[in-house]
């Protein structure tokens, strides 16, 4: 790692980030403040969620609703956090490498006497440390928060499910990394990044109700990510293991492309 | 003989199917300022990237400081301060704080020579990078090249946007370079600039190295025009048999004639003939050079004998 690189990249970022660490807890905070609604509504919302079509309740979590674990795994982590963590990871993959060079700041940053693999590695690593950070920063929300709204979870399993969602962000920070390294164009790591999300979320939604779906669903990011409900059940070994492993081999993609690639004027 | 601080042999790039350069080769020793010369999208770019390891090369040979150029060797590229052709600094960084990193990426403090070359450019460093003026950012571009007091000089329009105080300024600084030893290699749109700094030229065009030389020689070498005064009229065939000469025309008591090489025949015949002063129009720089690229002749010989 290079540490004057490291730290240059989360100053760059900062303030993307910060924007993105107060819209996570902005939407946790707004949800809380919802739920005692929904528990004293219980009886009524639970005639009405069992109207819903099996596949769409199994989609949205919405099985347990109205109990604190069943509602913050429905409205926080079945979409709107995970497509927090998959921002941040596609736009710091995305200025990875590909801002560099549209920026044409790559001919000062790769003619330095550092290797790529080193600089790239640097960039991962502090995209990485973002998505930490990220996840620490939802887990003390929802500790803090959950005792306004008497939900009772075991600090461990908000720190799992957080955690869960972290490995979207870096896969897909993975993704749009690659894309960055192939093209080195901005536009094609993040539509790249984002259209994968995307589509590996229309499968992911959709494999209760499609069969083809279904039987590709164990390849599926989303379904490492979320496929095993992390605030009831903790980190799922197998899963998590394919999630990280996927995203070395793509890093590692990365930096083979890289390593090898002109870097055009 | 000294080994080469650059050394070029056949350096052959293509992009796909597209001809960057082919088959350049030339050295540029310590204590020596290239100047490399060529209209747009001749090459010289294409060339200094190979250098500094942005581009891989097709075939051929590059090396610095004898160890060869690739874009997976990085150590060699601590005796290189390169400056591209277009400006490439972080923007939202103030002057001090983007060299300050350059220098600290480096594994050094620059800061001495950051303040001494900036306070010489008449630079504000606290002010942000996107808030100078082109000329204000090219400055940046010189700094960040030179302040590690590399060895070798990569240096793609040096002087482009600078305004000709802070040129002379960069001429100076070249000056003291090249003095402490290290080999410049300078590409430019400016001739009279490369006239005035470099030993050697090189110069291509469409990709093709047309010569390498030195600058005294080109000009020894091409063609020049002399008016001779006589003092009485002088026919034009008086000439006919010198060697060298061509477009002789005689107007009364002048001869003008064009004069390839040396010119010592010419005078020879002229004294005979009672000659009493003589006018040369040296060729500059752009002359020469475009007579060379319009020439097309890999060694220059439509225009150079």
């Amino acid at each position: 790692m290079v540490l004057p690189l490291f730290l240059k990249t989360f100053k760059d970022q900062r303030r993307g980030f910060i924007g993105w660490c107060i819209g996570a807890i902005a939407i946790i905070s707004i949800q809380l403040s919802v739920f005692p609604t929904v528990r004293s509504s219980a009886e009524g919302l639970n005639t009405f969620i069992e109207n819903y079509p099996e596949a769409l309740q199994k989609i949205f979590r919405m099985e347990d609703y109205t109990s604190g674990t069943g509602y913050l795994s429905a409205e926080l982590f079945s979409f709107m956090l995970p497509l927090v963590f998959i921002a941040v990871g596609a736009a710091w993959g995305a200025n990875a490498i590909a801002q560099e060079e549209e920026r044409r700041t790559a001919d000062v940053l790769l003619t330095l006497p550092i290797a790529r693999t080193r600089v790239l590695v640097t960039k991962i690593l502090s995209a990485f440390t973002a998505q930490v950070m990220l996840a620490l920063v939802i887990f003390f929300t929802l500790f803090i928060g959950i005792r306004f709204v008497d939900i009772s979870i075991a600090p461990t399993k908000i720190l799992a499910a957080s955690f869960s969602c972290s490995l979207l962000g870096i896969i897909f920070n993975a993704v749009a990394t690659l894309f960055g390294s192939i093209f080195g164009k901005k536009s094609i790591a993040l539509g790249g990044a984002i259209a994968l999300a995307f589509a590996g979320f229309l499968f992911y939604s959709l494999a209760p109700l499609v069969h083809t779906f279904d039987r590709v669903l164990g390849m599926n990011p989303f379904q490492w990510a979320l496929g095993k409900n992390s605030l009831i059940t903790g980190l799922d070994f197998g899963y998590t293991t394919r999630s990280i492993l996927a995203t070395l081999a793509i890093y590692g993609a990365s930096i083979f492309v890289l390593r090898r690639r002109d870097i055009s004027s | 003989m000294p080994v080469p601080a650059i050394s070029l042999k056949g350096l052959t790039k293509y992009y796909g199917d597209d001809l960057g350069v082919m088959d350049v080769t030339f050295d540029v020793f310590p204590g020596e300022v290239m100047g490399f010369l060529g209209p747009n999208g001749a090459g010289k770019t294409t060339t200094m990237r190979v250098l500094v390891g942005l581009l891989k090369s097709s075939s051929g040979r590059a090396r610095i400081q004898g160890e060869e150029v690739s874009i997976y060797s990085h150590k060699m590229r601590k005796e290189i301060g390169y400056l591209p052709g277009s400006p490439a600094l972080y923007e939202n960084l103030s002057g001090w704080e983007h060299l300050n990193f350059l220098a600290k990426m480096r594994g050094l403090d620059c800061t001495d020579e950051i303040r001494s070359m900036a306070q010489r450019f008449d630079l504000d460093l606290t002010r942000h990078i996107k808030d100078l003026s082109k000329g204000n950012q090219q400055k940046i571009g010189v700094i960040q090249a030179f302040m590690h007091k590399p060895s070798v000089l990569i240096l793609d329009e040096p002087t482009s946007g600078l305004d000709p105080i802070v040129q002379r300024e960069f001429s100076a600084l070249v000056d003291e370079t090249q003095s402490r030893g290290a080999a410049i290699l300078l590409s430019s749109h400016v001739l009279s600039e490369v006239e005035h700094l470099a030993d050697r030229v090189v110069i291509i065009n469409a990709g093709r190295q047309l010569l390498v030389d030195e600058i005294s020689r080109l000009k020894r070498r091409t063609i020049r025009t002399i008016d001779l005064y006589f003092s009485s009229p002088v026919s034009a065939n008086v000439f006919s048999d010198v060697h060298g000469i061509k477009d002789v025309q005689a107007s009364g008591n002048r001869v003008t004639c064009t004069v390839i090489g040396a010119e010592t025949e010419l005078l020879r015949v002229a004294v005979e003939h009672g000659l009493d002063s003589v006018q040369t129009h040296e060729s500059n720089l752009d002359e020469i050079f475009f007579s060379i690229v319009e020439g097309g002749d890999r060694n220059g010989s439509s225009t150079l004998s």
